[in-house]
């Protein structure tokens, strides 16, 4: 299965996912007008990879900022990930967030509550 | 507002460039003013929602131009000794003014836990808005600010008011 890499720009952020390693990353800002055009791709990928995926999966959230338009699109991600963990795979989610950013520790602490699959909230050194 | 508290000011038809360099320049004057980079989130959050919220219904509208010329939407923001205001304000019609309003007063009414229960009802509903938002904004603007959000309507002809919300930061959050 083919890498997804996309490059960021200035209201999107950059995404790697690696199928072979199942490193799978999306990183700084998350904030189009329209996000599900955005995700598109990132579920259509994302829903292959759930029929063959790596023996471990993991996924990094690495966000600075996203907009209320991206948040559910961040949710669908994580329910395929769940998907993902019901089929008996590996897969660890990590939330990272700065140190003073009580909002992006919150909106993580949030999506634990929805979601089965588990988040690690993890402090991102400076 | 005292003028020389003004950051920003911007008058105009906002479209998606627009929203970018807004942000932008928000970004950067706030670098300058050397602001706690937690405050500077916050502004950044609550500005990216209300330029959104303009911009997404000013592009659902045929005739804004018509309407109001140059003066289809307007943001401003500013910087008192306690807080950052960010207002935005827009022409809406009608009968959108009052669900707006409704939806305001009715917000404004809940606590920060009834606010967060209520965020993850519209998280989890998996519906958009008519205008493509995820109808999360106003709650996500009430939250973050610290339920500091209010609004003013202006009526404008028999069609359109002139609906505008202003959001206070506190520059100690």
């Amino acid at each position: 299965m083919e890498p997804i890499n996309i490059e960021p720009s200035v209201k999107t952020p950059k995404i790697s996912f690696d199928a072979g390693s199942g490193a799978l990353e999306i990183e700084g800002r998350s904030i189009p007008e329209n996000s599900t055009e955005f995700y598109k791709p990132v579920f259509e990928w994302l829903d292959t990879y759930i029929d063959s995926p790596s023996g471990n999966t993991e996924f990094a959230f690495k966000l600075e900022y996203f907009n209320t338009s991206s948040s559910k699109c961040i949710l669908d991600v994580l329910r395929k990930l769940e998907k993902l963990h019901n089929n008996g795979n590996a897969v660890v989610v990590n939330w990272f967030y700065e140190e003073d950013d009580e909002d992006m520790k919150e909106a993580g602490e949030n999506y634990q509550r929805i979601v089965t699959v588990p988040i690690q909230l993890t402090l991102l050194e400076e | 507002m005292e003028q020389n508290n003004v950051l920003l000011l911007f008058k105009g038809s906002l479209n998606a460039d627009l929203v970018s360099s807004i942000l932008q320049l928000t970004e950067s004057k706030l670098i300058v003013l050397n602001e706690k980079s937690k405050v500077k989130k916050k502004i950044f959050n609550i500005l990216v929602e209300c330029l959104q919220n303009v911009y997404l219904h000013l592009d659902k509208m045929e005739n804004a131009n018509v309407i109001s010329g140059d003066d289809s939407a307007i943001v401003i923001i500013g910087k008192t000794d306690e807080d950052y205001h960010i207002i935005t304000g827009n022409y809406v019609e009608h009968e959108n003014c009052k669900k707006l309003k409704d939806n305001l007063d009715f917000l404004k009414t809940l606590d920060n836990d009834q606010l967060k229960e209520k965020y993850n009802e519209v998280l989890n509903n998996n519906q958009y808005s008519d205008v493509g938002g995820a109808g999360l904004g106003l709650i996500d603007m009430l939250r973050k600010s610290g339920r500091r959000v209010e609004y003013n309507i202006k009526p404008f002809d028999d069609k359109y008011s002139f609906f505008s919300v202003v959001v206070k930061i506190s520059h100690d959050v």
